[in-house]
């Protein structure tokens, strides 16, 4: 072995190898107007106490055709459906937003640390995940909104949550697996890191990033869920949503002699989980590094 | 190879880490086991080197592992210190860490892709803060130089480097702990021949320069040679060889360790190369051979091979011990 000194030999050959910074990556195009839908959409929700939008009462006759004045025209008691569909994407934004929150928080917490511990642990975690699997979800959904007196949006938001619950705590937990065998994970148990540490530091931030794109996938799912459940009749009492408006716009003969009430809602919820499928697609590509295992 | 028995085990205040009897053993399902490690028995001398070479799958990494206890043990004792490390759990476990640090084989995967590698590497002094007191933050920089990356990268992340500059963010990792001895699992094997001496070199450095006690783990012969003072061959979980590293490799008796040196190209051989055939596959480590267990495999095999499990004895006056029935005779001379 040579006495090559450590220190200045190769300190100047390996520095200037450095590599440039990271090649640039793009999102792309699509990515940004998906973006900005999903932000207009999300201003528009938010700001709609404030904007000239209303409910109550007829603006217009009943059914009227899209025009200047009513955009995409009215239902059958005379609302406008522009509004409705504004008031409506509070509702269906904060329900698949909040859902699949409570999603990721419960479900990404239950994966990672069965995941991380597995034996015991792992087992009681995976049965409580094949147990909200196993049961018919549109079940589950009624069993928990029925268990309720007033439907009240926490509620709605609440069931669509407990049902990502699976979904996303089995990605959790296969992808904590796969990091937990990594040997940044080993190095940072022989330092003497304590569990908490290295899920918090090592784990949470690789397992994250799957997490995040199924995030905007499962809050389309969430949305359309919400949708399918005021279809029974059983979203938010009393209020509006996209699946409440387009719900009303089926009743009778409104699909054939006028569409819009219906169609605009579902145009506007449309391109919004295509949007979110979209985006969440792009996420996950792009934080695909090398050595990522998805 | 059996390779049992505590023949190789010195009595001496300089030993630093006492390994007797480990047995590690993995479950494959349906009732099967991996006997990855069956009774093996060595000590370290504070400020050595000793290298463990052998075959994949011959228990190197998991007799490395065992130490800081990343699997179970199923049997033995680890001894550092007066520490019992096979017995200690939890909280007693994570305090007497630090003091045996870990390099690990592939340099990418053992470093967070997430992480700036200025936290990577001060992660134990974040974990520890000041109760180890030996490299505070603000020497980050200096252990960084030390081991040759350029403190101004310290805000990149590992795939911004190569695999041997990750190797050694990993050293600098496990040197700020300030450990007693640093186990090598394979620490070149993933690298460029031409960095693989870089990192040796490194490694060699750094022991001198924080007196480390290296336990250096490789299938390469030739990179373990030039690194160890002392010599362990394994072969499917046990131990066939363990001396100093020059006269093993003169003075080779077992004829597992006869066999690999012969199968090193080398310009002017040690040994008659044409000893060197080992022939067939390694025996499965779910059911090892009865009696040695290289017995399936030994141009020297007979019938006791089969049915007894040799004993380690020493070699008559030096600090080497072979557990074979047919040792290789040493020629006179040699």
């Amino acid at each position: 072995m040579s006495d090559m000194d450590a220190e200045t030999t190769i300190v100047g050959a390996d520095v200037d190898e450095m590599p440039d910074d990271a090649v640039e990556k793009e999102l792309g195009i699509g990515f940004w107007v998906c973006i900005g839908w999903l932000a207009t959409i999300g201003l528009v929700a938010l700001l709609a106490p404030w904007l000239p939008v209303t409910s109550d009462g007829a603006q217009g006759g009943p059914r009227e055709a899209p025009s200047m004045s009513h955009w995409f025209g009215t239902d059958a008691n005379g609302r406008s459906v522009f509004d409705l569909t504004i008031l409506g994407a509070r509702t269906s934004l904060a329900v698949g937003l909040f859902a699949i929150i409570f999603g990721m928080v419960v479900g990404g917490s239950l994966g990672i640390v069965a995941g991380y511990f597995k034996g015991k642990v792992d087992a009681v975690i995976g049965f409580i995940f094949f147990s909200l699997l196993s049961f018919p979800q549109l079940v589950l959904a009624l069993l928990i909104v029925n268990a309720f007196d007033q439907v009240s949006l926490f509620t709605v938001a609440i069931t669509l949550g407990i049902l990502a619950v699976a979904p996303v705590g089995r990605l959790a937990r296969a992808a904590t697996l796969v990091f937990a065998e990594r040997e940044f994970v080993l190095a940072a148990k022989v330092i003497g890191a304590k569990h908490f540490r290295i899920i918090i530091r090592e784990l949470l931030p690789n397992v994250l990033i799957p997490m995040a794109a199924l995030g905007l996938l499962g809050m389309g799912v969430a949305i359309v869920a919400e949708g399918g459940l005021a279809f029974l009749g059983l979203s938010v009492d009393g209020g509006e949503s996209w699946g409440i408006t387009i719900n009303d716009g089926r009743q009778s003969r409104d699909l054939q002699e006028n569409p819009w009430v219906a169609m605009f809602p579902i145009g506007v919820m449309f391109l919004t989980i295509l949007s979110l499928n979209f985006a969440g697609d792009r996420v996950r590509e792009y934080f695909d590094v090398r050595e990522t295992a998805f | 190879m059996a390779g049992s028995g505590h023949a190789p085990l010195r009595d001496d205040p300089n030993v630093l880490l006492t390994i007797q009897d480990l047995e590690v053993e993995f479950p494959v399902g349906k009732g099967a086991v991996v006997h990855a490690v069956s009774g093996i028995s060595f000590d370290v001398f504070e400020g050595e080197t000793l290298g463990i070479v052998g075959e994949s799958g011959c228990g190197k990494s998991t007799v490395a592992k065992s130490i800081i206890r990343l699997n179970d043990i199923k049997a033995g004792s680890v001894d550092y210190q007066g520490h019992k490390l096979a017995d200690l759990e939890g909280e007693a476990l994570r305090r007497i860490r630090p003091d045996l640090q870990m390099i690990f084989q592939d340099p990418i995967s053992s470093l967070n892709p997430r992480r700036k590698i200025r936290d990577v590497i001060s992660e134990g002094l974040a974990v520890w803060g000041d109760d180890r007191g030996s490299w505070p933050q603000d020497r980050i920089e200096e252990l960084m130089t030390a081991v040759g990356i350029d403190p101004k990268y310290g805000d990149r992340r590992p795939h911004q480097f190569s695999g041997g500059q990750c190797q050694r963010i990993g050293i600098a990792r496990a040197l700020a702990l300030d450990p007693k001895m640093m186990i090598c699992d394979e620490p070149v094997s993933a690298l460029d021949v031409s960095v693989q001496a870089q990192v040796l070199n490194l490694l060699e450095d750094m022991k001198e320069r924080y007196g480390l006690t290296l336990l250096f783990i490789s299938h390469d012969l030739s990179v373990v040679k030039n690194v160890s003072d002392r010599i362990i061959v394994m072969y499917l979980g046990k131990a066939c060889e363990i001396g100093n590293a020059d006269e093993l490799y003169e003075h080779p008796r077992h004829p597992y360790t006869r066999a690999l040196l012969a199968s090193i190209p080398e310009p002017a051989p040690t040994v008659d190369p044409s000893d060197g055939d080992i022939e067939g596959e390694l025996p499965s480590p779910i059911t090892p051979p009865a009696g040695c267990r290289f017995n399936t495999r030994c141009g020297h095999a007979s019938d006791i091979c089969f049915t007894e499990e040799p004993q380690m004895q020493r070699v008559p006056g030096e600090d080497h011990y072979f557990a074979c029935h047919h040792p290789v005779e040493v020629s006179v001379g040699v």
